[in-house]
């Protein structure tokens, strides 16, 4: 019949998506920074992490560094 | 006559591309790392930064735009306990103008390749001690572009293919 379409097929079920994360390095460099970039600003405020939304983005949440085996570096002793 | 010394420069601003691929819509930015003696901040995009500091025991990450931030869990890697997945070497390639040793790890549910270059093809012989001794010591992400790699190589490029559940 004109105007009808076949039988409408379930949208084939996907389980997973295969994503693949690329990094290159581009540049390093020495530099001095501020004391600033390494303080949490005094007018942000904590939420719990449970208070968080995840993104319907399709991209993995930032890998956590610790994960990847970072350790935070020991504090410096300035004479 | 005065003299001014210019101050030394004594923290390390790392530069890396991301590419995510295979998503509904691939995404490509640049990371900015930025190691000193206090520790390393990374902001992964203008929305986000990571900071892991020497005065806390875990990492937090800052959300700018509602001016927000949450402390990251490190319950998954007690110090001591966790030392990354097992490296396989799977050949060498040409990363850029980097000849690279290109190591393949798993760990079951993630896989990936690093590709990790000597230290001299990467850095001016002038600072590589330096970098060895505070900003490649500090960096110490492993997989992450910029960390020192066993004391002679730098990763210069790393690949992590996961599957997300839809």
């Amino acid at each position: 019949m004109p105007g009808l379409a076949g039988p409408i097929s379930a949208p084939a079920q996907v389980t997973n998506l295969t994503l693949t994360m690329t990094s290159t390095l581009i540049s390093i460099t020495q530099t001095n920074l501020m004391p600033a970039e390494f303080e949490i600003p005094s007018d942000y405020r904590e939420v719990p992490a449970s208070a968080l939304v995840a993104r319907d983005s399709g991209v993995p949440a930032p890998l956590d560094p610790t994960r990847l085996g970072f350790k935070p570096p020991a504090p410096t002793l300035k004479a | 006559m005065r003299t001014f010394d210019a101050a030394p420069l004594a923290d390390w601003c790392i530069v890396s591309s991301n590419a995510t691929s295979g998503a509904v819509a691939p995404v490509t930015n640049h990371v900015i790392t930025k190691v000193g003696a206090m520790g390393l901040r990374r902001d992964t995009d203008a929305t986000s930064s990571v900071l892991v500091l020497s005065d806390r025991p875990e990492p937090v990450q800052l959300f700018h735009e509602n001016k927000t931030y949450v402390r990251v869990s490190t319950a998954a890697t007690e110090p001591g306990t966790h030392s990354g997945p097992h490296l396989t070497p799977v050949g060498q390639e040409q990363v850029g103008r980097y000849p690279s040793r290109v190591l393949a790890w798993t760990n079951g549910t993630d896989r990936g390749r690093i590709w990790v270059a000597p230290v001299a093809q990467v850095l001016e012989p002038i600072i590589v001690g330096l970098y060895a001794s505070t900003g490649g010591t500090n960096t110490g992400v492993f997989q992450s572009p910029g960390a020192l790699f066993e004391k002679n190589s730098i990763v210069v490029a790393t690949e992590l293919t996961r599957a997300v559940p839809v």
